[in-house]
């Protein structure tokens, strides 16, 4: 009978260690996961921030190099709208052609005038859509758009 | 043939001692995803302020003149007072920055103080951007700035350089 207790005693007490490493295995599992889904939502983020901000940074960055009187104006592209970017080496005319073209944003430098294709220019940055407007003369407007974020910048140019 | 012994109250008390390890340890972990978490929202909130009021600044630098600058205040601006000839425009942006003047998540608002000269009005503008509820984990109470700009913008009054 004492045999009997001591093994039903033994029996519960096992069941029961069982069950906390039971524990200690499921808590394990959840914060796992929780760490991982969290993990995953801030690469996510940083990498639709990091899309957007860089391209229109870009842009930004490459009309302020050149904004001087007649430095840069947007004008289309085989339909679509593009940043041109004037520039004078050696006293040749240069250009500089920025504009969105199968998913990326391109960049074509070429001589005044020369002829050319989208697909030839050099792909700067991934994007998912990127629109180029003139809403005033000296005013351009810039939409980005990744995934399901889009960001818009205004841009004030001296370039008239 | 060795015996294996077995002592459960042992291994109870050991079981226990780990599980409150775990859990302590499990508590400081949630706690830095969460922070982890909240931050990224915080530099997100940044990034999408500082596009916001960088833009609209660069939209007011484009003006000819005071006029079309309040102009366009008065139109993309939901609410606009005016206290001892210094204007103030709000307008608010809801949880995923979209313009929205119901649910008030975020407030972008303008300052401008006019000073008149006989050669044209030199205006100092602030633009800041407000989260109108504390972000969680953060023991602040009321707005919290997210960004802010200051600058001097001078309207001549013939139209200035470019303006011919």
């Amino acid at each position: 009978m004492h045999k009997r207790n001591n093994t039903s005693q033994f029996s519960f007490q096992f069941i029961f260690i069982m069950l906390l490493h039971l524990i200690i295995v499921i808590l394990s599992v959840m914060i796992i996961s929780l760490g991982k889904n969290i993990y995953d939502n801030i690469n996510k983020d940083r990498n639709i921030n990091y899309q957007l901000r860089v391209s229109l940074s870009y842009i930004a960055n490459k009309i302020r190099q050149s904004d001087k009187k007649e430095g840069t104006e947007i004008k289309e592209l085989h339909g679509v709208n593009a940043v041109v970017i004037n520039e004078v080496y050696d006293e040749e005319n240069y250009q500089t052609w920025i504009y969105f073209y199968d998913g990326a944003i391109y960049e074509m430098f070429t001589d005044e005038n020369a002829v050319f294709e989208l697909s030839d220019g050099m792909k700067v940055v991934e994007a998912d859509f990127f629109k180029i407007e003139e809403v005033k003369d000296n005013l351009y407007k810039f939409t980005a758009e990744s995934k399901e974020k889009s960001a818009e910048m205004y841009l004030s140019v001296y370039s008239e | 043939m060795n015996k294996v012994s077995f002592n459960p109250m042992v291994s109870l008390s050991e079981i226990i001692l780990s599980v409150s390890i775990f859990v302590v340890a499990g508590i400081i972990m949630l706690n830095c995803f969460a922070i982890a978490r909240y931050t990224q929202i915080r530099a997100n909130d940044k990034a999408m302020a500082g596009a916001i009021v960088q833009s609209d600044f660069e939209i007011i630098k484009s003006f000819d003149t005071a006029d079309e600058m309040h102009e366009f205040l008065n139109n993309s601006y939901e609410s606009n007072s005016i206290v001892n000839n210094t204007y103030v425009y709000t307008k608010y942006y809801d949880e995923n920055w979209n313009q929205n003047y119901i649910d008030k998540e975020y407030a972008v608002t303008v300052i401008i103080s006019d000073k008149n000269s006989k050669s044209g009005n030199l205006v100092k503008i602030k633009i800041s951007a407000e989260k109108e509820k504390p972000y969680n984990f953060i023991k602040k109470e009321g707005t919290e700035q997210i960004y802010s700009i200051e600058s001097k913008r001078f309207f001549p009054v013939s139209g200035g350089f470019y303006g011919e």
